[in-house]
């Protein structure tokens, strides 16, 4: 059950753009494999901080991987 | 480092479910009331609470020894304690609090119709606080695992 509906995510996409498996983006941001699935999943929305990790290693804003449904 | 990450939340949550059970084999077995249930031998009750008391206790100092991370790289470890082990953390005293009030509750519920000592009760409600988010957290570990 995700814990916020209103929130989008497109971490998948970036990632998968990237190249990176949800092994390799959680190495990249020390952060568990399962903490990317749940993240991507919608299950976890992750804390500022590792929205701002993720978007760095993905090269991307934060903006561009989380988003309020219209 | 994925793999070494995953195998030791398993183990974790593997050892957190072999101590609540332990836990809870140790403190209802040594109550009197259990001791009736098993037909009023109290020398088998007592042997089934003190194995389950060195079997906790050895589980105890591995998971304090060890933390279930012994070995493992710094990364891993931070991986061990992210943002959503520490959210299941959080939900599972939220959910042995709960857990808790429910079985104090039931305790006094059931005091209307049979008789409870305090001690007893107290120990019931203890046993509902230690082991419920000990058995919650494995669960939300296992989440999505």
């Amino acid at each position: 059950m995700p814990d916020h509906p209103d929130l989008q995510t497109a971490l998948k996409d970036y990632r998968q753009a990237a190249g990176l498996t949800q092994a390799d983006l959680a190495a990249k941001v020390s952060v568990s494999r399962k903490t990317i699935n749940t993240i991507e999943n919608g299950v976890f929305v992750p804390t500022t901080v590792l929205a701002l990790r993720l978007a760095r290693v993905l090269s991307c804003r934060v903006e561009d991987l989380f988003s309020l449904r219209d | 480092m994925s793999d070494q990450v995953e195998k030791l939340s398993r183990k974790r949550r593997r050892l957190l479910v072999v101590m609540a059970i332990a836990f809870i084999v140790w403190q209802l077995a040594g109550l009197q009331m259990f001791s009736d249930f098993a037909g009023g031998d109290r020398r088998l009750t007592s042997f089934v609470s003190l194995f389950a008391f060195a079997f906790w206790a050895v589980t105890l100092i591995i998971l304090m020894r060890q933390r279930g991370v012994k070995g493992a790289p710094p990364e891993a470890r931070a991986a061990l304690n992210d943002e959503l082990v520490q959210q299941n953390r959080m939900r599972a005293f939220q959910i042995g609090y709960w857990v808790m009030l429910i079985t104090a509750a039931m305790v006094f519920t059931a005091s209307m119709f049979v008789r409870i000592e305090g001690n007893v009760a107290a120990q019931l409600i203890l046993v509902a606080g230690v082991a419920g988010p000990m058995l919650a957290f494995a669960r939300l570990e296992g989440r999505d695992a």
